[in-house]
Parts: structure tokens; C-alpha cells; sequence
């Protein structure tokens, strides 16, 4: 859940989100953020790159083409989720 | 090429123009001015019409994004049909004279935050606004937040807000220095 969280996040900021930003939205343990954010980048999905910010090095994580499709994919399998729960009801 | 630009996105390049900015969307810190300039321009011109949101990177716009990415070719020449005004002049000193776009973008980041807090929060005092600041930005340090909250005051102050005994007031400050 928290991987689609992330995916989904860095789909609509296209520009990428601080590894600082994620922290203070998510508000999960640092431990729990780093290895989603691994097993994103392992899959190719996400990227992470360091940014001069203020004379401080940061970390910016970005979607990758991978992860827009996989983006994709998760959208489609929600929305059947929805057609499913809805027709049942 | 540069294809056919949104009214929008015109004003953002007449604005950067102006400001002697060459943005270049490649590099981070660019993109997070073009965003935070835009920002700021739109509250006090209302010229634009993108939709800003606080959340994660807040003030930021996902529109803005779409716009300067697909509008690369007309950025980097800051083409643009746009003339500005000289009221949009007169803001966009305004808020040079308050952000140093070359300096700190901490700062610049403190600022719009607060800008963005203060309008949609306008009942609220400084300390409510200080502590919403804080969920949303706590890597900045209490000094830029404060410091952010002067300058976004100084940013949203309008000549009618002086009134005559206000003025009259401050004149009497003035002959005691």
C-alpha cells in the first residue's frame, strides 16, 4: 500500500519529491520509507538523484516511464475494483 | 518549434523575462523557482490561473508542471506575447524586493508556505500559522519559518490597509527617532 502511495505520489509531482517531503507526509519511520523507496527503485520504477539545495545535499526521487506503466496497470486494476464492489451492491 | 502557449504560461515567461531569469527545467532548483515564483505572482496579480496545493511540495501546481515541460522550446527562449502591465511590474518588484531568487530557496520556501497558510487561514493568528507551517514544512527551522512570516506579511500588505490612523500613528514613531 505504501509503495502505490509512493508511485502515485511521484506521478502527479512530476518534478519529484524531496526525501524530506516524503518523511513529513507520510509520517512514517525512516527505516519503513528508505526500504519502499529501495524495492521502487530496485524494480526500476522510481529514480533517485542529489540535488544542490541551499548548499546541502538532498535527495529527490522521481517516476520513471516503468512506473508510469505500472501506474497505469494499478489505475485499471482499481477502477475493475470499483466496477466489482459497485455491481455487487 | 515552440507550439502555441497557454494565456497562463505566457505571463509566467513575460514574468521570468522580466525578472532576468533563464530558467533551465533540466536542473531542480528551476523548477521549484518557476513554481514558487508563479505562485507568489498569481496571489498578488491574479493574472493566472493555475490551481496550487500545499500538500507534499506545497505551493505547487501540477499544472504549471505539465505546461513548462511540454513549453520547454518557449522557456528557454522566454518567448512570449505576453506585455506586462504596470501593475504586474510594480508586483513583481515587489516580490524581488522580498525573495532573493539567488539566495537561500529555504527561504523562498518559508515564504510561499506562509503566503499560501495566511490566505486560506486568514482568522487564524500567527502562532495557529506558525504551528500548520510546521506539519507541513518541520525540516525548516523555526528562524526561516519566522523570518518567512515577515516577509509573506510584507508580500500581502496593501497601500489601503494604512489607514489615516494608522498613518498618523506611525508618523508619531517616527518623531520621537
Amino acid at each position: 500500500m505504501i509503495r502505490c502511495l509512493i508511485l502515485s505520489l511521484l506521478n502527479y509531482f512530476t518534478d519529484g519529491i524531496q526525501y524530506r517531503e516524503f518523511k513529513a507526509a507520510l509520517k512514517i519511520s525512516d527505516g519503513k520509507l528508505i526500504s519502499n523507496l529501495n524495492q521502487l527503485e530496485k524494480f526500476s520504477y522510481i529514480k533517485k538523484s542529489t540535488i544542490k539545495f541551499d548548499n546541502r545535499k538532498l535527495t529527490v526521487y522521481s517516476i520513471t516511464n516503468s512506473g508510469k506503466k505500472e501506474m497505469k496497470k494499478i489505475t485499471e486494476w482499481m477502477e475493475l475494483m470499483i466496477q466489482v464492489v459497485q455491481s455487487g451492491e | 518549434m515552440v507550439n502555441k502557449l497557454s494565456e497562463a504560461f505566457d505571463t509566467v515567461i513575460a514574468s521570468l523575462k522580466y525578472l532576468d531569469l533563464r530558467p533551465n527545467i533540466r536542473e531542480y532548483r528551476w523548477r521549484f523557482l518557476i513554481q514558487k515564483i508563479t505562485f507568489l505572482t498569481q496571489v498578488l496579480s491574479s493574472k493566472t490561473d493555475y490551481n496550487f496545493i500545499m500538500y507534499i511540495a506545497g505551493p505547487y501546481s501540477p499544472a504549471l508542471a505539465k505546461d513548462y515541460y511540454s513549453q520547454e522550446a518557449a522557456l528557454v527562449s522566454l518567448h512570449t506575447d505576453y506585455e506586462l502591465t504596470q501593475e504586474d511590474i510594480q508586483h513583481l518588484e515587489k516580490i524581488q524586493e522580498c525573495c532573493d531568487f539567488l539566495g537561500e530557496l529555504s527561504l523562498l520556501e518559508a515564504t510561499s508556505t506562509m503566503v499560501h497558510l495566511m490566505r486560506g487561514l486568514s482568522t487564524f493568528s500567527d502562532d495557529d500559522i506558525f504551528s500548520n507551517a510546521k506539519i507541513y514544512k518541520p525540516y525548516l527551522s523555526d528562524s526561516t519559518l519566522v523570518i518567512g512570516m515577515t516577509k509573506a506579511k510584507k508580500l500581502l500588505f496593501k497601500e489601503e490597509y494604512l489607514t489615516e490612523e494608522l498613518k498618523e500613528e506611525m508618523d508619531l514613531w517616527d518623531k520621537i527617532q
